[in-house]
């Protein structure tokens, strides 16, 4: 039997989309948004740890492309800047929602210091359950601070390159991968009784 | 630093195996004699394991309809007489309204500019009737136009009988003009003569 032309057909890459999109092709901006809503998402939710605050991040920045569609230059990986967009929407509607807090948190302020209030609370009951276990660690996640929080996400949740993370956060491979160890032995410290499972 | 600080700023590339082969053994020399460094090398492998398989968030269903409307909103925004079809007759109307008013606007402006020749409130000036019977001021040529038109920067008017103000001014320029070669102004001489008579 025959294999169908679309078989054969090669998926356009992101920087092609876009400049699809920049030419006028709003079906090329469609596609974008199917490519990349659920990675975004899971990015922006193991940061922010709130689903309904993370989808709104993810609109506005597919809405920041839309706006911006012209600022973006093939220079760059569309996936970087799309990250860069998203990661700097997620760290503003954390500043945002650390001010409202702060009338209950009385000793923040230190940038590396950690959250001592996770987003999620979990019930004892909870806790024992291994189904539960994703929460847990998401509870973990959440304690860190937004610096080491972001690198361990795209490591080891999104799995980019240390290149790329470099490229999204702006900041020397070196300060990425010290960051990323960092975070790993608080996370596993903080983990024990999981990990020791 | 002790030794086991020292190390565990290498865990992580350890465990990624991306040291360098003469680092890596330096590591596990130190880890053979280290059991609690040996566990937390365990525990940072199960946590990448972890962090890897950690369940993929759902989308809402209604995401791309919400993402569309703030699409459209963003574009109504952007350019809202493309995109906002009620607004567009009351829009269309307002500024066809503006044009004609402009350029309205305009040719009175020019005519009545044309017509009359604005007051000479910076120099003083006399105000004097042109008598009826007096042909038209002469246009044909540019060098006439010049003191014809606008005699020092006021416009003249071209309706014969109409009223005519000349700046003091002017009329001494007008008056230096005439002492000199009258073959160059004789048309010019004889269009005004009659109002300067007069006055």
């Amino acid at each position: 039997m025959a294999e169908s032309p679309e078989k054969h057909e090669q998926r356009p890459s992101d920087e092609d989309l876009i400049e699809r999109f920049q030419g006028g092709d709003l079906y090329a901006f469609d596609m974008i948004v199917k490519n990349y809503k659920e990675q975004l998402l899971n990015f922006v939710f193991r940061f922010l740890g709130n689903q309904e605050e993370a989808e709104d991040v993810v609109q506005e920045t597919f809405l920041r492309v839309f706006r911006n569609r012209t600022a973006y230059r093939r220079v760059a990986k569309f996936s970087t800047w799309i990250y860069t967009i998203a990661g700097n929407l997620a760290r503003t509607e954390l500043r945002r929602r650390r001010r409202r807090r702060l009338f209950s948190i009385s000793d923040m302020g230190v940038q590396d210091k950690d959250y001592e209030i996770s987003d999620t609370v979990l019930s004892p009951e909870a806790q024992t359950d291994g189904a539960l276990k994703d929460e847990i660690i998401q509870a973990e996640i959440s304690r860190l601070s937004p610096k080491f929080r972001e690198v361990i996400i795209l490591r080891d949740v999104q799995e980019l390159s240390y290149e790329e993370i470099s490229k999204i956060l702006r900041v020397p491979i070196g300060t990425v991968k010290s960051r990323v160890n960092r975070a790993r032995l608080r996370l596993q410290n903080r983990l024990k009784h999981l990990l020791d499972k | 630093m002790n030794s086991c600080q020292k190390f565990s700023e290498l865990f992580s590339e350890y465990v990624e195996r991306s040291l360098h082969q003469k680092v890596r053994q330096e590591v596990e020399l130190h880890l053979k004699a280290c059991p609690p460094c040996q566990e937390t090398i365990e525990r940072l492998g199960r946590l990448r394991r972890n962090l890897k398989s950690l369940s993929a968030v759902k989308i809402s269903p209604d995401f791309e309809t919400v993402l569309r409307t703030r699409m459209r909103l963003e574009r109504h925004r952007l350019r809202p007489w493309t995109f906002s079809m009620p607004l567009f007759p009351a829009r269309a109307m307002a500024y066809g309204l503006l044009f004609v008013g402009v350029i309205g606007g305009g040719v009175i402006y020019l005519r009545y500019a044309s017509q009359s020749s604005p007051a000479a409130t910076h120099v003083s000036s006399t105000s004097i009737q042109r008598p009826s019977n007096t042909s038209p001021i002469p246009i044909q040529s540019l060098a006439y136009q010049r003191y014809v038109y606008t005699l020092d920067g006021f416009t003249i008017s071209r309706t014969p009988g109409a009223a005519l103000r000349i700046s003091s001014k002017g009329i001494e320029k007008y008056q230096a003009m005439q002492a000199a070669d009258s073959s160059t102004t004789s048309e010019l001489s004889s269009a005004l003569e009659p109002v300067l008579i007069s006055f």
